[in-house]
């Protein structure tokens, strides 16, 4: 039975935080009772999401924040990720055909097929300059 | 601060990168900079063995893609082998293992490299 819980999280929008959005969000996974394989997925996708805001949101600018929040609910397991940087909704963002990408070797640009590819559910909103990302990912039903 | 280090051994005509810790957006550019070092010093035949890497993302796989047509045109390749499961789960579903040989053994790779050397 996947225990209930909810924790949060706030941290400096810089690279070198991403270890330890990692670590928030692989701990509380862990205790959810995701296996590694599954956990690791919820991980990378958070993460991803996290380099975007930083990178695209705030422009690498490291003086803003991330706001993190973690909760879940029955056998979903629900990231929150608050900021205040440039809006954008991954959930329109065209993605790549991969065949096609591998053969002209672009790079940069899989972040968001990954989110995409990592989760079940994707929920995104935006209003007074704040954006709200929300990803669900399921407990593989035993 | 997230650990990443790169080590660099060589074996004949072909230069073997050590990669251990956690490959993300921050620690990206130290493996940037090896694999440049060596297509500075013109070996360009790479393995990168992933056997003591713990994670990657997305900035980690964009550092092959962005060298892999400039390592090729010079005669070379980068090839992978050690690739712990999690990791190979991030490059599969992207479809990287058809652009990219990923052997389970480093050896398998030296020896490619070795049979194809004009």
């Amino acid at each position: 039975m996947a225990e209930e819980f909810k924790a949060e999280l706030t941290i400096q929008s810089s690279m070198e935080q991403l270890e330890s959005i990692r670590n928030f969000v692989s701990k509380a996974a862990q205790t959810f009772g995701f296996e590694e394989r599954e956990g690791f997925k919820i991980v990378l996708a958070v993460d991803e999401a996290c380099s975007n805001i930083i990178r695209h949101g705030y422009g690498k600018n490291s003086d803003e924040k991330l706001h993190i929040v973690i909760q879940t609910a029955d056998n979903r397991f629900i990231v929150t990720v608050n900021d205040n940087g440039k809006s954008y909704d991954i959930r329109t963002h065209p993605l790549p055909d991969m065949e096609a990408y591998l053969a002209a070797k672009k790079s940069g640009g899989l972040g968001i097929k990954l989110i995409r590819s990592l989760v079940d559910e994707i929920e995104y909103e935006q209003s007074n300059g704040e954006n709200k990302l929300v990803l669900t990912k399921r407990l593989p039903a035993r | 601060m997230a650990t990443f280090n790169t080590s660099l051994r060589e074996s004949g005509n072909t230069s073997i990168i050590d990669i251990s810790g956690d490959l993300d957006a921050h620690t990206s550019v130290e493996l940037e900079r090896a694999i440049q070092d060596l297509i500075d010093k013109g070996r360009t035949n790479i393995i990168i063995n992933f056997s003591n890497l713990n994670y990657i993302s997305s900035a980690g796989l964009g550092v092959f893609m962005s060298f892999i047509d400039e390592v090729r045109s010079k005669g070379g390749d980068i090839k992978f082998s050690n690739m712990p499961e999690k990791i190979f789960q991030v490059f599969d579903l992207l479809g990287f293992p058809l652009l990219y040989e990923i052997y389970d053994d480093e050896h398998k790779a030296i020896e490619k490299f070795q049979t194809t050397a004009s």
